[in-house]
């Protein structure tokens, strides 16, 4: 790639010794970089002076953008929707959800859902454990209530990374356009039913494989939703 | 050419003397830009043009809220941008290297206060076809083509185009629709709400949406994952040799047009919903505790896997 002397090599590990690429150096720059990187990054800086230099200029460069005039008159009017905004009584001010706060959300998420999986069985008007399929009516096991072994621990995983990434989302959240935030608060509706419909069967049924499958697709599409979501305001 | 590579770049000048007017005086400020107001709009858009001497594999990456950029991979080693900025919006870039020799890296911040601001903003970004180019932006148009190296296109809403196949492509938006004319190595593509549509095949796939539908159209594809929750999911192109193809969908419907030349080992199951072979004679059963579908089947010397799962969505293979 260089005709400085920096190697091409793929994103991650790597000797010490070898110049990081360029976007490596940017990632740095930025605090993108995740913990092992940086310091592998940074072993390499020590004894690298003309990295040092391209990193310098790099950070010059965004703190120099950083500092660029934002200073732009607002439209006319824009104080006037702003004060209608803030006297309109649905406006309330969100508070900042601490990790307990969402660890109790989680649980009760869990809860709430076991919950519901034996109303759903009711409501299907199966109180001897059948559930309708094209009008006929079969018979069910009865609901057990607890996930499969193995998807325990992902659940656990999942709810704890999802609560996290919430946590970040909810404080960045006052830094998005409301359209932005309607975007993505929709498609979080969409996913948390389709979690807890999927969560709801698997209850009733934990030796499906194909739903416990379903279940962390969903997750997953959660916690990769919030993810993105977090980093936007990055951009902005 | 490398003197510029040295250097920052400020290209909007027209704030910093509004900025010290207003501190001095507010409202002569005020009437003055009243006044001023239909010349300012006349001269609201200010010219962009960098040129930089580059290696053909540059890194370049563009930041900020911008209307619409065209990214174009081209024959020489060297990045042009070009286009409009309107006024409020500042360009600034600057260059790795030492500028003794060919850059390896451009990196430009757009500043703007906001995408209403922005959206006039138009760049054209010419990079060699074998340059790695980032961008992340607000709501955006993004027209990308011929681009041989890497792209990866990060953008909040508007529309996203990708004419070409790049050795490793990436696209990531909310409300965006995603086009993608071309065969990519590698192909990452996910949305919110937005479409996504392929027209072409790649050798490593993944498509994502929450609501969006998910389609791909003719070219081979070897290994691929669509997944999307509530979205459609359309597939007609052929499995490749000995891949692996997964699709997941909650409660959108998946529509499957298979080859008969295509070998392969197929399982469709809907937890709820319903399962329609339209391909060949075989009958799918009932699922698991008696509700929804399941189907097993192979074809030919049955080298590929393709996995369909939904929750309550209909699964229809068609030949």
């Amino acid at each position: 790639m260089s005709t400085t002397g920096h190697d091409t090599r793929a994103k991650g590990a790597g000797p010490p010794d070898r110049h990081p690429e360029w976007e490596r150096l940017n990632d740095l720059a930025d605090g993108r970089l995740s913990g092992h990187d940086a310091r592998e990054v940074g072993l390499h800086l020590s004894s690298c002076s003309e990295c040092r230099v391209q990193l310098d200029a790099l950070r010059s460069l965004a703190e120099g953008a950083a500092m660029l005039p934002r200073a732009i008159d607002p439209p006319d009017g824009l104080w006037d929707e702003i004060s209608a905004s803030i006297a309109a009584p649905h406006s309330r001010r969100r508070s900042r959800p601490t990790a307990l706060w969402l660890a109790a959300a989680a649980l009760a998420l869990m809860v709430l859902s076991s919950g519901l999986t034996a109303l759903y069985m009711q409501r299907a008007g199966n109180p001897a454990g059948t559930l309708a399929t094209g009008g006929a009516r079969v018979p069910q096991p009865a609901v057990v209530g607890i996930l499969p072994a193995s998807f325990i621990e992902t659940e656990r995983t999942y709810l704890t990374s999802v609560a996290e990434v919430e946590m970040i989302f909810a404080a960045q959240r006052a830094a998005l356009t409301p359209e932005t935030v309607a975007i993505v608060d929709r498609a979080l509706g969409a996913i948390d039913t389709a979690i807890l419909e999927a969560r709801t069967a698997l209850l009733a049924d934990p030796a499906n494989r194909a739903l416990a499958d379903l279940l962390e697709t969903s997750y997953r599409q959660k916690l990769d939703l919030l993810r993105r979501t977090a980093a936007l305001h990055q951009s902005s | 050419m490398n003197e510029r590579v040295q250097n920052r770049f400020p290209l909007s000048r027209t704030q910093r003397p509004s900025r010290t007017l207003r501190r001095r005086s507010p409202g002569l400020v005020a009437a003055l830009m009243l006044a001023l107001l239909p010349i300012s709009l006349a001269a609201a858009q200010e010219k962009v043009n960098a040129r930089y001497a580059t290696t053909r594999d540059v890194s370049f990456r563009l930041s900020g809220s911008i209307g619409t950029l065209r990214i174009v991979g081209w024959d020489r080693d060297s990045v042009v941008v070009t286009g409009v900025i309107p006024a409020g919006v500042r360009l600034e870039g600057g260059v790795g290297g030492d500028g003794r020799a060919p850059a390896r890296g451009v990196k430009m911040y757009l500043e703007s206060p906001n995408d209403l601001v922005s959206s006039t903003a138009a760049l054209e970004v010419r990079v060699p076809r074998g340059a790695r180019v980032w961008v992340k932006s607000g709501t955006a148009d993004i027209d990308a083509r011929d681009i041989t190296g890497g792209l990866d296109l990060n953008v909040i809403g508007g529309r996203v185009s990708v004419s070409g196949s790049p050795r490793e492509l990436q696209v990531e938006a909310m409300d965006a629709s995603v086009l993608i004319d071309g065969s990519p190595g590698w192909l990452r593509a996910k949305t919110a709400s937005g479409d996504i549509l392929l027209r072409g095949g790649s050798d490593d796939l993944g498509l994502t949406s929450v609501s969006g539908a998910l389609r791909v159209e003719g070219g081979t594809v070897s290994r691929g994952r669509l997944e999307t929750v509530t979205g459609a999911i359309t597939f007609a192109a052929t499995a490749g040799r000995g891949g692996a193809l997964d699709f997941d969908s909650h409660s959108g419907r998946v529509d499957l047009t298979l080859s008969d030349s295509s070998g392969f080992t197929l399982t469709a199951s809907s937890i709820t919903g319903a399962v329609e072979n339209r391909f060949n004679r075989t009958t799918p059963s009932l699922g698991r505790e008696g509700r929804g579908a399941e189907l097993t089947m192979d074809t030919g010397n049955a080298s590929a896997r393709i996995t369909v799962r939904t929750f309550r969505g209909t699964i229809v293979l068609h030949r």
